[in-house]
């Protein structure tokens, strides 16, 4: 969201997903070390495509969108952002990414656990709206509604081919069915809210379209339909404090990738956002890297005055401090 | 495989679980699939010295019954999602084991566990324990309402439908697949299962529909009661809640009596038997295989 949106509204999250795995030492590359030259002698940046951020680090050419907001000092990373004893295993590491429980199994996404805060009574079933066609896992909580809008706005809704008077009748039968009933079970329980918050938001969501007029040209690509989806229902206030979205892995038209920040293919995909190996090579099995890199972006970017210590391999702390 | 398609015959409710039954019961596939099991089990060995050798043994008999959940969870009741198995035991572990026992006895024999579990008691009881994949329940859908054998150019959008609920086949989300049972369900994902099935089973035009509408005609005026019984026997026959039918009765005491003895009657009752269709597709039951 521009900056001048953040006056008098309560504060907005909008979360976008990058999907799969990050190179750590190819989107922070440390250009003078010559360990980076040893390991990648295949899968690196060539020196003269290297943008330089200072005197050791540096982002490939497909990054070069961000050297602008460094340089106006809006961007700041943030180097080896992981947990100890990392359990070395993707799924596993996924399941703490999404639920933030480093050591015991979590069953509540963290971000499910914010919309719960914002709105305890559930009285807004459209505090949270995620644009996909599946819940992710981050704000998955029982009994915290979440709209999933799956396409257009325009059809979000149950049984649209169901028209005329009837429908009203017919939607109010199909809120009855999903009433919960005591002793039908967890997953039948979960499915009576999940059927009937909808049917709640309905109404709601599906006038978000009208309420927003922009100039911005969205491509006509699934990431752009979902960042729109996003904008009119913000623009339309209907209270939603928390957004979600991810830059889908298909596409229907493919090729048209142009309107997000896609992993290009140079990328050493071992799958995990948290582990990644210096090494490239063809071997997937064990990984060295726990941990990673984060890139916080914005005119609240943290800068911390005082620059922190390399600490040896890990290079903990944040890189740069510039002020 | 005999076992296996005998028992298709007599009660499956869902064509894609069947058709999944017999392409692994029968054909080719189960033959490649235990294959894969034995070459996997072999390289352990081969890999293995005697330092090892336990080590060996209890991959292996973990490989077993990692596959024998799979088999569970695909055909029978929703486990938990495959990165907690490690951590949460399996919710029949009787089952399990009787699976992982065929498996190993069979000498990872894929149509021997597949007769074991198709002939078992843990997989005739298990009701509303299973949670239909998206593909299910499009496959199902269309198998019902036919009309959709021949390629034709609506094939690409139909194509699409289950990554609309959330299963963009062959194109996992991430290297760990997609994450089963109740986690197919968000309020999206169930909007587009159910707007999907409803649109198919509310097309009167499509042979499967008509079918089902003739068959209903055939047995003459129809109470509210028998309209209700009949749709759900001739779509499933699927068994539905107590609650949930008696408002499915209470929609059709609505409408009254359905009867096609005139030309009149019959458009409405095409429409009345349609709409209790789609109202029975919408029902948490019917997502369940």
């Amino acid at each position: 969201m521009p900056a001048t949106q953040e006056t008098k509204k309560d504060p907005v999250i909008v979360v976008l997903q990058l999907t799969g795995g990050n190179d750590y030492v190819n989107t922070a590359i440390p250009y003078n070390n010559p360990l980076y030259r040893d390991n990648r002698k295949a899968v690196g940046i060539p020196d003269d495509q290297i943008m330089h951020l200072d005197g050791q680090y540096g982002i490939p050419p497909y990054m070069a969108p961000l050297k602008q907001f460094w340089d106006d000092k809006k961007l700041a990373i943030l180097h080896g952002v992981g947990w100890k004893e990392s359990p070395r295993s993707h799924f596993r590491a996924m399941d703490i990414w999404h639920t933030c429980e480093p050591v015991k199994v979590g069953t509540e996404g963290w971000l499910g656990r914010v919309a719960r805060e914002f709105d305890p009574k559930k009285e807004n079933v459209v505090t949270t709206v995620s644009f996909g066609p599946s819940l992710p896992r981050a704000l998955a909580v029982p009994g915290v509604p979440v709209a999933c809008v799956g396409g257009p706005l325009e059809n979000y809704g149950f049984l649209p081919t169901i028209q005329g008077n009837q429908r009203k009748q017919i939607l109010e039968r199909f809120a009855a069915m999903y009433k919960p009933a005591i002793g039908a079970g967890a997953v039948m329980d979960y499915m009576a809210d999940t059927g009937i918050d909808p049917l709640k938001g309905e109404d709601i969501l599906k006038v978000a379209p009208q309420k927003y007029s922009s100039t911005v040209q969205y491509p006509n690509t699934s990431i752009a339909r979902k960042l729109k989806g996003i904008a009119q229902v913000h623009f339309a206030d209907l209270g939603t404090r928390i957004f979600y979205c991810d830059h889908s892995t298909f596409d229907t038209h493919a090729g048209q990738n142009a309107a997000g920040v896609r992993e290009p293919p140079r990328f050493v995909e071992s799958g995990d956002r948290g582990d990644r190996r210096l090494h490239e090579g063809p071997s997937r099995a064990r990984s060295r890297r726990q941990r990673d890199p984060a890139y916080v972006l914005g005119v609240r970017a943290p800068r911390p005055r005082q620059r922190l210590r390399d600490r040896s391999r890990r290079r903990r702390g944040c890189l740069r401090a510039r002020r | 495989m005999l076992a296996g398609l005998h028992w298709l015959d007599l009660r499956d409710q869902d064509p894609a679980r069947a058709l999944w039954s017999v392409s692994l019961a029968s054909s080719s596939i189960a033959r490649k699939i235990t294959m894969t099991a034995r070459k996997c089990f072999s390289v352990i060995r081969a890999t293995s010295t005697a330092k090892t050798s336990s080590i060996s043994w209890c991959s292996s008999r973990l490989a077993r019954r990692f596959i024998c959940r799979h088999l569970y969870n695909f055909f029978v009741a929703d486990e938990p999602q495959v990165p907690a198995w490690p951590i949460e035991p399996p919710r029949d572990q009787k089952a399990i084991d009787t699976l992982v026992g065929a498996f190993r006895d069979s000498k990872f024999d894929m149509r021997s566990i597949l007769r074991v579990l198709f002939n078992s008691d843990f997989f005739k009881n298990a009701r509303f324990q299973h949670m239909k994949s998206p593909a299910e329940v499009v496959v199902s859908t269309l198998r019902l309402v036919g009309g959709h054998e021949l390629p034709a150019p609506e094939y690409g959008e139909l194509s699409m439908q289950p990554a609309y609920m959330g299963q963009d086949m062959l194109n996992p989300p991430s290297v760990e697949g997609w994450h089963t049972g109740k986690e197919w369900i968000n309020s999206g994902s169930l909007m587009a299962r159910v707007n999907f099935v409803a649109e198919k089973v509310g097309d009167t035009s499509l042979p499967g529909v008509r079918a089902i509408i003739d068959r209903l005609k055939a047995r003459g005026t129809l109470a509210p009661e028998q309209l209700v019984d009949g749709c759900l026997d001739q779509i499933g026959p699927i068994e539905i809640g107590a609650d949930t039918k008696q408002e499915l009765v209470a929609q059709a005491k609505e409408w009254g009596q359905v009867a096609w003895d005139s030309e009149a009657h019959a458009e409405i009752a095409d429409q009345r038997a349609a709409e209790m269709l789609q109202l029975i597709v919408a029902t948490r039951e019917y997502q369940f295989g």
